[in-house]
């Protein structure tokens, strides 16, 4: 598990996920995915493209990230989700609670700035 | 015939790599198996979230053993998942409530939600100090019913049925006759008083199996006792394909062993055609069954004659053995009869001015082919 963070137009960060989001995976990746999402406001794209599998524990990291950064007042959302993945987020019912898009230009233009 | 099942078994200490371990065993079988890529996925979110439920639950991050059986059929698979923690039904657990906002939703305690949805069927069942979770993906329906179905104890009326309307009271009546009809005509029940019989198949069930279905697993738990009431068992003593077996016909009983001392199964029992079978659980073959007197002599004399066949078994297979002893010791002793005539050095004796050297050795025992010097 592994991620890379770019600077998209309109002052969004780009965090584009890739790998297996469960438990091994989502422990890879916990602190430092933390601290970027959460360390300071911002507005966040977390591109799932290369997100092969969600279980349960990276639902909850992606929830605390998003938690975290609507504390600092910021934004966090979700693209471009595979199949497999999109269904375990809608029958978590976590696209309820964190916007979805799916594609990351789409995420980009809802929330650049703002 | 029907492809028999294809099981596969892990242990697996408890800790944070084993959910991992596990999902990686998973997949592995699964591709060998040529299962779909999205039913594939299924079972391996499944098993993650139930390993990691035990680990944090069952053992509560403590040592611990997991086991894992994973059985293949062409139209499902099934994944079983045992720990030894305390006695725990993940299904009794509420669905989670869907929260509406981001700052009121409880951060996990999605996995066993996750599972209820991504496996087609689920079952839990507390035996013997154990918590037996049970996932089947595919036609779950075609499941061989070695996948345990049975209540832990007898039913409560009223029941509900799937489509939502009551069953008010025991309406079973046909299929016990005509177990009934059977079984008083079977070994174990002979002689026994009708009326006797009748309160006890109320407790059992009937249930069919296709041939070479694997009924029994050696070194698995077993806790009922199976009566063959249909078709025929086989019973192999070192695997489920292996020629050396015993055949089982209809009238007689397996399992009844493992239920009277409560150890594993010793053999592995597999249909040799269609079969159906009455399925009497433990606790009511010792407590109800094994109350009515005429039933502990019958099952001495089953014993009784079973353990005389398999003396047989055992003799004949010494005699044979000796047999074979016998017929080596004739072939050593043809072996040193044929050495000793061929000619010993020195091969010419007294004509110095020669030398000369024989040397022969039979592929196995005995040779057909012979050297001499003639000077």
């Amino acid at each position: 598990m592994k991620f890379e963070t770019d600077a998209l137009e309109g002052d969004v960060q780009r965090i584009a996920l890739e790998g297996r989001l469960d438990i091994d995976g989502s422990q890879a990746i916990d602190a430092r995915f933390s601290f970027l999402t959460t360390g300071r406001k911002a507005n966040i794209v977390v591109d799932l493209t290369g997100v092969s599998f969600l279980a349960s524990i990276g639902i909850r990291l992606l929830m605390t990230a998003a938690r975290g950064q609507k504390g600092r007042g910021g934004h966090l959302v979700l693209a471009a989700a595979q199949p497999p993945v999109l269904k375990v987020m809608q029958t978590a019912g976590i696209d309820q609670l964190i916007p979805v898009y799916p594609d990351v230009e789409s995420a980009r233009a809802a929330i650049a700035g703002t | 015939m029907p492809e028999p099942a294809k099981h596969h078994l892990l242990t697996l200490e408890s800790g944070l790599a084993a959910a991992g371990e596990a999902s990686i065993w998973a997949r592995t079988l699964a591709a060998q198996h040529g299962v779909p890529d999205e039913r594939t996925g299924n079972l391996d979110l499944c098993i993650i979230e139930l390993i990691n439920n035990v680990v944090d639950y069952a053992y509560g991050g403590g040592p611990g053993e997991i086991e894992l059986e994973l059985m293949f059929t062409p139209e499902a698979l099934v994944l079983t998942i045992a720990d030894s923690g305390p006695a725990f039904n993940p299904l009794e657990l509420a669905a989670p409530v869907q929260a509406t906002s981001l700052d009121d939703a409880r951060i996990g305690g999605f996995g066993i939600h996750l599972v209820r949805q991504f496996a087609d069927a689920c079952h839990y069942e507390r035996r013997l100090g154990k918590n037996f979770f049970t996932a089947g993906f595919g036609d779950v329906r075609e499941l061989p019913r070695r996948v345990e179905r049975r209540r832990a104890g007898p039913a409560g009326f009223p029941l509900r049925r799937a489509d939502g309307t009551l069953i008010v009271a025991d309406q079973r009546c046909d299929i016990d006759r005509r177990s009934l009809g059977f079984i008083s005509r079977c070994d174990l029940f002979r002689d026994v008083p009708y009326a006797a019989l009748e309160a006890i198949v109320r407790h059992c069930r009937l249930v069919e199996y296709p041939t070479g279905a694997v009924v029994l697993r050696a070194d698995q738990p077993m806790n009922s006792v199976l009566v063959v009431v249909k078709g025929s068992l086989r019973v192999h003593l070192d695997g489920p394909d292996s020629e050396d077996a015993v055949d089982i016909p209809a009238g007689q009983c397996v399992g009844e062993l493992s239920v009277a001392d409560g150890k594993t199964a010793s053999a592995w029992v597999v249909t040799a055609e269609a079969t159906q079978l009455l399925v009497i659980e433990g606790p009511v073959f010792l407590e109800r069954l094994l109350a009515i007197p005429r039933i502990g002599r019958n099952l001495i004399v089953m014993l009784a004659e079973r353990m005389r066949r398999g003396n047989e078994r055992i003799v004949a297979r010494i005699r044979g053995a000796m047999e074979l002893e016998a017929l080596q010791r004739e072939l050593d002793f043809a072996r040193r009869i044929q050495a000793s005539m061929l000619p010993a050095n020195p091969l010419l004796p007294g004509q110095d001015a020669v030398e000369c050297h024989g040397f022969m050795r039979a592929a196995r025992q005995v040779g057909g082919d012979f050297y001499d010097v003639l000077p």
